[in-house]
């Protein structure tokens, strides 16, 4: 009944693990045949920052930088994170190397304050709160389209601020920011925001 | 070509993870190898394209309507927190095909999770396993489950719906600065989904050729005034296993819950989440027990346990200001359980203050206050009696933690300790200091130093358990009995921990912990001086044993898990822990406990978890955990292997074919000696489950 046991029940043991490493083999074959999935996703819902980082490329596209303002990127359209952004991840597989107005989106991740002035989109998830209000001032003026996350993201200064409504993903704008840094936002965009605040004459409204 | 390279390394690792192999475990090697072989063989097929869907071809108005799945600041941080932490998420639950909590629990890298029987246990970190795990702290929603009177978890009665939780945060190693006292080897905090995130109907049903349920059916809205509520109610049915001497172990389980949340939003500052649950349930064991002092003196007889009970929580957060929040949360748990032999009914009261404050950009400080009065009644049974046989006892609490921003994103260092005062002991401090290095971020390294204790419970000081009669000399009978002592002091550790997680690629993350833990004062068993005894009648010899702190010791590890998503729709989890113990006995101690402990957990355990996104929102995943043997409780090394298909109908609907245990029928994962029932045989199962969202 001690060791014993041990050694008795190994015979069965090893047939039935090779048979089960046969009948795991075999079910891998299964799924080749059955063909790569490509589409395989039978979730509903959907990872909150590849949402996202969708919604980036379209902020991208329905934004007009001032004349010049682009040229410091080349040929790129540069959309700036913390090194350390622990949403990195999903921003850069998402929109690393997506195509806008002719310009190829390219995720480039910062270490300091200084290097931000290539970039023309920065966005600051929600994990960075820490640090916003110092880069959101150091970037007033600049035309960098500003994404953010936290409460006062905009009263801080920034430009466009996302926020979840019953797990889907809604964006507040403030226009005045974007205004002063000569920032044209669509109005496509200002109909689908849930608030628009920083507009001329309706200051704060909304 | 890096498929290949990552896939050669693999082997490697496998190769040694399993170095010291034996028949079986080689088996096992080359089913995983062959498996490997058998995806990766065909030409073309690593050569598929890393796909994730890609969300910037819809329109702002599409991705407007997408549910997203939001993760916690907490959550996240879990990727660079200073302590050895896994996070099961909903993901992970849907995919586990797991009908329990503790069937849940064995994906946890460096958690021994061991069945007894149908609805017993034992489940422990970094050793000390056994139906009572004493070192490891539970708590459900923030109410602890840990039990004053056994110093464990009675995992039998312990039941949230699975479709209701959100996540459940597993910390191995001390967590009492932060969570409190007996937060020894580890703590499990089981977080239930908002009453928010469940709106509509739900219904789950299945059955299996030993399980009919868990039956799920839960709905949840909104009410002006009131908030988001969800009322839940399951109940299921377990059929006993066969014993180890292939006796039929009477152990089947039942278990019906109803259960309630609010969470209601009373101003822009202010929420409050309520939630409840009532139980009722009884399960069978085969327990051997004395009946008198007379022959036959003892017997081996089928008990049925029957537990009742239930809970009302309230949470009221305030947000003072973005940098300021306070919370205060306050419960009430009753729980009753009795077999023929025993009969106990337990309550608690707590009331826990938090405020979590931003002190500048360095400072993030959490303090509290806690207040805890649990009071119990313990009917005198010739098994169980308790002196005195009702007690009160009350728990202060006081803690403070501050993680300081050093080098800001860089190097974080997290200063805690708690204050506690209780009943048994008295004072007790227990300070934690962790340091994080983030030297970018793809890396991270920790380290940590912290104390913890496990403070007595009424069975280590008031009890008495009289094992068995014997027929002694001169026929005066003898009694065997097991005294709890009142002058029983804390269990100590303390742990030194260090960990390194990074992020090879974007495919393939490891997170590793290495710990080294002294002990002190742990509890010892000391035989007594033979007596006369009177009462009961008749007059006997009374062979004590009384507990004592007369142990000490050290152990070490090793706990290792790597995600590795091979391909855009195929994820695979390898995990490995090793464990070494070492007790030691001091001050003339005659305990006989230590090879039991010992040689109660493995000392290695190995998984490998895969996750297959099919075509036609079909899901596949396996998993395989090897456990050493354990000597000490004649339990031979095996293997499980578990798997599941689950089909997503369409929206609403999904069906999903689990089988369990699949590789080897009746093997037994434990049969603790301080186990009070007889262990059962694990059984092949197979089941099938659909659900009905609406």
């Amino acid at each position: 009944m001690h060791l014993r046991a041990n050694n008795s029940t190994k015979e069965p043991h090893l047939r039935q693990a090779s048979i089960a490493a046969w009948g795991f083999g075999l079910l891998c074959t299964v799924l080749l045949l059955l063909g790569v999935p490509q589409s395989a996703r039978g979730q509903s819902t959907a990872d909150e920052y590849e949402v996202k980082a969708a919604f980036l490329f379209h902020f991208a596209q329905l934004t007009n930088w001032p004349a010049g303002a682009l040229d410091a990127g080349g040929s790129s359209l540069n959309l700036c994170i913390f090194d350390d952004e622990p949403r990195r991840q999903e921003l850069e597989n998402t929109l690393d190397g997506k195509v806008v107005g002719g310009r190829v989106l390219h995720v480039r991740p910062m270490r300091q304050l200084q290097e931000f002035k290539n970039c023309n989109i920065f966005f600051l998830s929600r994990d960075e709160a820490q640090r916003q209000t110092a880069i959101v001032k150091s970037l007033r003026g600049m035309p960098v389209l500003t994404v953010g996350e936290t409460a006062n993201f905009l009263s801080d200064g920034g430009m466009i601020r996302f926020h979840l409504e019953e797990g889907k993903v809604r964006f507040d704008i403030n226009l005045g920011a974007a205004d002063s840094a000569q920032l044209k936002i669509s109005s496509q965009l200002l109909l689908l925001a849930t608030s628009v605040t920083g507009v001329a004459k309706a200051d704060g409204g909304m | 070509m890096e498929f290949y390279i990552a896939l050669f390394s693999y082997h490697l690792k496998l190769s040694n993870l399993f170095s010291s192999a034996t028949n079986s475990e080689r088996v096992i090697r080359r089913a995983l190898r062959l498996a490997v072989i058998a995806l990766f063989g065909f030409p073309g097929f690593s050569a598929c394209p890393a796909q994730t869907p890609d969300f910037t071809q819809k329109s702002l108005e599409d991705l407007m309507n997408i549910e997203v799945t939001s993760v916690s600041k907490r959550e996240q941080k879990t990727a660079e927190a200073a302590a050895a932490v896994f996070v099961i998420t909903r993901e992970d639950i849907h995919r586990s095909g797991a009908l329990n909590i503790p069937d849940l629990l064995r994906m946890v890298p460096g958690l021994d999770v061991a069945q007894i029987d149908v609805g017993n246990w034992a489940i422990s970190a970094r050793g000390f396993n056994g139906q009572y795990s004493n070192k490891l702290l539970v708590l459900i929603d923030g109410r602890t489950v840990y039990s004053p009177i056994f110093a464990g978890v009675f995992w039998d009665s312990q039941n949230v719906p699975l479709s209701s939780i959100e996540r459940i945060e597993v910390i191995r190693g001390p967590g009492a600065a932060v969570w409190g006292s007996n937060a020894v080897n580890g703590v499990i905090n089981i977080i239930t989904l908002s009453a928010k995130d469940t709106k509509g109907g739900y219904i789950a049903a299945g059955a299996g050729n030993s399980t009919v349920g868990p039956e799920t059916v839960s709905y949840g809205g909104k009410a002006p005034k009131v908030g988001a509520y969800r009322v839940t109610a399951e109940g299921f049915h377990v059929s006993a296993l066969p014993t180890m001497a292939g006796l039929d172990g009477q152990d089947d389980w039942r278990l019906v819950q109803g259960g309630f949340r609010v969470d209601s939003t009373l101003s822009a500052r202010d929420s409050l989440t309520s939630e409840g649950d009532i139980y009722q349930g009884n399960a069978g064991e085969i327990a051997f027990i004395p009946l008198s002092l007379q022959p036959p003196e003892n017997a081996t007889v089928a008990l049925r346990n029957r537990y009742s009970g239930g809970d009302l929580l309230m949470r009221w957060k305030r947000t003072l200001s973005p940098e300021s929040q306070t919370s205060l949360q306050v419960y009430f748990d009753r729980t009753t359980r009795s077999d023929s032999t025993y009969n106990i009914g337990q309550n608690n009261f707590d009331v826990d203050f938090q405020h979590h404050i931003l002190l500048g950009d360095r400072q993030d400080i959490v303090w509290g206050l806690g207040y805890r009065v649990s009071s119990d009644e313990i009917d005198p049974t010739l098994r169980i009696s308790a002196t005195p046989q009702d007690r009160r006892t009350q728990l202060f609490s006081l803690f403070a933690q501050d993680e300081i921003a050093i080098l800001p994103n860089r190097v974080h260092l997290s200063l805690g300790a708690r204050l506690e005062h209780n009943d048994f002991t008295r004072f007790a401090l227990q300070p934690s200091g962790r340091l994080v290095w983030t030297p970018d971020s793809r890396n991270s390294v920790w380290g940590a130093v912290s104390a913890a204790d496990r403070i007595p419970a009424r069975s280590d000081t008031d009890f008495r358990v009289n094992f068995e009669a014997l027929p002694g000399p001169g026929n005066m009978p003898i009694l065997v009995s097991l005294f709890g002592n009142p002058n029983q002091k804390n269990e100590q550790v303390t742990a030194f921990e260090t960990g390194y997680r990074t992020i090879l690629t974007s495919r393939f993350s490891l997170d590793s912990t290495v710990f080294y833990n002294r002990y002190r004062d742990l509890v010892s068993l000391e035989p007594g001086t033979i007596s006369l005894e009177t009462n009961p009648a008749p007059v006997h010899l009374l062979m004590p044993e009384t507990f004592g702190n007369s142990l000490f010791g050290e152990t070490h590890g090793i706990e290792a898990f790597a995600n590795w998503k091979v391909t855009s729709f195929w994820t695979l989890n390898p995990g490995y822990t090793f464990f070494s113990i070492h007790l030691h006995e001091f001050g003339g101690s005659q305990d006989g406990s230590i090879p039991g402990t010992q040689g109660g957990s493995p000392d290695h355990q190995a998984q490998l978890r895969s996750s297959v996104s099919l075509p036609h929102n079909l899901q596949w995943n396996a998993s395989a955990y090897f456990v050493n043997r354990l000597p000490a409780q004649s339990v031979p090394s095996y293997t499980r292997f578990d798997t599941g298909l689950n089909w997503a109908v369409g929206e609403r609907v999904s069906l999903s074919l689990v089988g369990q245990n699949l590789l080897k029928n009746l093997h037994p994962e434990s049969s603790g000696p301080d186990s009070t029932v007889q262990s059962g045989l694990m059984r092949r199962t197979a089941y099938a489950k659909i659900t009905w969202s609406f």
